[in-house]
């Protein structure tokens, strides 16, 4: 047999393959080995596509933790299906799979599993036993010797958060690809029953006693899940959470604004005047830079979920809100989708799939746009700042604009579930009344793992900018030349935006905003943040003010009404504008209709929710 | 004979899996399988949530939460 594999193996055999329960640890050992980074995360199911990455001429590949070979929900048998997949490729060397030290009879049961099935298909096959520094802590020592005699496969000890044990796997690992195989699985077992079996055989006499471990976690679930005192820490930390968007990023944007000013400043005053450098400094440093300043606000709320994934906490948000969730035809799982459509929709509908009711999961999909993402960030930043004035309450603990930022972000979440709560109730999901019961395991708190998190801000600021930017930088450069000629004396009435602008007036007047904020609303349909940045062109052709960065301040001397501001504020939360996000959501759903059904159906309720907005406040 | 259901084990109280209610689907049976849920198990309820919500219980070194419906298919010896 070994004869006809091992031909041209050194070539195409070079993948290594990682398996694992969710929350095993696996992707942190991914991120060791490869040095790449991706998302890292403490929750059940958080990997739901494949990540590779590559070590020396090896490449690792990452599948998304299952709790089993028998799937249960749309994201497992994504996982699934690609496990079979490798095992059937020919370009698959090593299948590694990663159990955890301190619930090795968990992990085993799917380890045996999948050790049958490598045994079936001829592949190498070994285990990795992750968070051997758990297990150390509490003065238990792993015979890997005997444990990989008993399970007919090489055994190797590690942990991916210390390092122990990673640089001699990091060695080993072209040779057992080489040498595939060398490590089939010796013995396994054939029959459900008998992996169950053994599994707590095997635990009982290689595992560690899990009650020590349990016995901190149980003490921070205590107060964490308490009945009133853990609903307390709930509305605690999401209050924080929206408050210290505010707080921690002020400083930060403080210093990007003050850095635009001034380059805008020296560049401008170099150039001589005329047409350049006007459009340097409306459409580029007004339009686009206008936007940028919201960067750092981004960051903060992706750090502050990243950290409450790492820690475990998701899970026990999860819990805590099963129950009133289900009120409302959602589940617990819910949770996770909803609060990372606060960063942004797209990862969040992509999360829904760990949603086991297909129902369930189709109508969270279909709620999350509601969530405030960070692309309304700078839209609800920039028209705070014009009306709300900046004040404090209890020694700076909490600030008037924050509050109302919070407000904002629960009028999603509100609209959100009432929209879920009249889904659910329509014929629109009768078709599917099998319900999926609720299983949630919840991992051990754990200490983040900083570079990683570290990593992800930065990335998430780099996507937000790759993504938004050419989008922007398009829009401020048609906004500005429209908006400049055809006579740039005749002032921004006479131009050509001025004549579009005037002739969609009438859509926009009901919402008592001029034709600027039409256009403006117009462009964001491409994708929210463009708001801004169209605006900050507009007003930068005006020239209504020198200090570019200070769009805010025009439309307060502009004269924008109160009503119509906070009538704006509505309407952006409620619609749904990003082209982005509609892919998503056909891609997910497989439907245009759902898709665009969206768009439209949103779109109506935030005019007229916009509408009902202006006109009692005015 | 009748048994208990985990549904029914009160708080702090620890028990003996029996088995599970043979009305499950075969999916959901392997499933709990493989969650823990095997005769024999010790499982110790840690928290129940107010109205009727989730029931958090201890089971081979893991914490699990678990909704109405399951939790009344897992039968116990107290």
């Amino acid at each position: 047999m070994s004869s006809t594999v091992s031909v041209n193996s050194s070539r195409a055999q070079q993948k290594v393959v990682l398996i694992g329960r969710p929350n095993s640890g696996k992707s942190l050992l991914f991120n060791q080995l490869t040095g790449l980074q991706q998302k890292v995360a403490n929750f059940p199911g958080v990997t739901v596509e494949l990540k590779s990455g590559s070590m020396k001429e090896l490449t690792i590949v990452d599948f998304p933790g299952t709790y089993s070979l028998h799937s249960f929900s749309q994201d497992e048998q994504v996982a699934i299906d690609a496990i079979y997949q490798a095992l059937d490729s020919d370009e698959t060397g090593l299948i590694v799979c990663v159990l955890d030290a301190s619930r090795l009879e968990r992990s085993l049961v799917f380890g045996l599993q999948v050790q049958a099935l490598a045994k079936k298909h001829n592949k190498g096959f070994v285990f990795a036993i992750n968070m051997i520094d758990d297990a150390l802590r509490f003065g238990h020592e792993i015979d890997v010797k005997g444990l990989s005699e008993e399970l007919g496969s090489p055994v190797f000890a590690l942990s991916a958060k210390t390092l122990i044990g990673i640089s001699e796997f990091q060695q080993a690992l072209p040779d057992l690809v080489k040498n595939n195989q060398d490590c089939i699985p010796s013995r396994v077992s054939e029959s459900h029953d008998d992996v169950i079996n053994r599994s707590r055989q095997l635990a009982n006499h290689f595992g560690m006693n899990a009650n020590v471990v349990l016995k901190q976690q149980n003490r921070i679930d205590q107060f964490l899940l308490h009945n009133w005192l853990g609903g307390l820490a709930f509305m605690t930390i999401m209050f924080l959470l929206f408050q210290s968007i505010f707080t921690w990023a002020a400083p930060l944007m403080d210093a990007v604004e003050s850095g635009i000013g001034l380059m805008a400043g020296a560049v401008t005053s170099i150039l001589p005047e005329g047409i350049f450098n006007d459009f340097l400094n409306d459409a580029i440093f007004g339009g686009v830079g206008s936007f940028l300043v919201f960067v750092p606000q981004i960051m903060v709320l992706t750090f502050i979920i990243g950290l409450l994934e790492d820690s475990g906490y998701l899970a026990r948000a999860a819990l805590i809100c099963h129950k009133p969730l289900s009120f409302f035809g959602l589940s617990g799982r819910s949770f996770i989708p909803y609060l990372s459509g606060h960063a942004c929709a797209i990862p969040a509908i992509m999360a829904a799939r760990t949603i086991e009711s297909p129902r369930k999961r189709l109508i969270t999909m279909m709620t999350i746009p509601l969530m405030s993402c960070s692309a309304r960030l700078p839209v609800y930043a920039l028209l705070i700042a014009v009306f709300i004035p900046h004040q404090q309450y209890l020694g700076g603990l909490v600030n008037l604009q924050g509050m109302v930022f919070f407000c904002l972000y629960m009028m999603g979440i509100v609209t959100a579930l009432i929209v879920s709560l009249v889904m659910n109730k329509t014929q629109f999901a009768q078709n599917d009344k099998s319900e999926m019961p609720f299983i949630l395991e919840l991992p051990s708190y754990r200490l983040p793992h900083w570079k990683p998190l570290m990593y992800r801000v930065l990335n998430s600021a780099k996507y937000f900018i790759k993504r938004a930017a050419p989008v922007i930088f398009m829009v401020a450069v048609v906004i500005w030349f429209l908006g400049y000629f055809p006579v740039h004396e005749g002032g921004l009435e006479n131009s050509y935006l001025g004549f579009i602008g005037h002739y969609i007036e009438p859509v926009f007047a009901p919402l008592g905003i001029d034709w600027r904020y039409g256009v403006a609303i117009l462009m964001s349909f491409l994708a929210r943040e463009v708001f801004v940045g169209t605006l900050g062109t507009l007003f930068g052709i005006q020239g209504a003010d020198e200090n570019i960065a200070g769009l805010a301040e025009n439309i307060q001397h502009d004269g924008l009404a109160f009503g119509a501001g906070m009538g704006l504020l509505v309407f952006y939360v409620i619609a749904l504008q990003c082209v982005a996000t509609v892919a998503t959501i056909r891609a997910e759903t497989g439907s245009h209709k759902i898709a665009w059904g969206l768009v439209a159906g949103y779109g109506a309720l935030a005019y007229l929710m916009a509408f009902l907005v202006y006109n009692v406040l005015s | 004979m009748l048994h208990d259901t985990v549904w029914e084990l009160p708080t702090k109280k620890v028990a003996e899996i029996v088995g599970l209610q043979s009305g499950l689907s075969d999916a959901m049976s392997n499933r709990l399988k493989e969650m823990g849920f095997c005769g024999g198990e010790s499982i110790r309820c840690i928290k129940q949530c107010p109205f009727n919500g989730p029931k958090v219980v201890e089971l081979g070194g893991a914490i699990l939460s678990i909704d109405k419906e399951i939790a009344q298919n897992i039968k116990i010896k107290m």
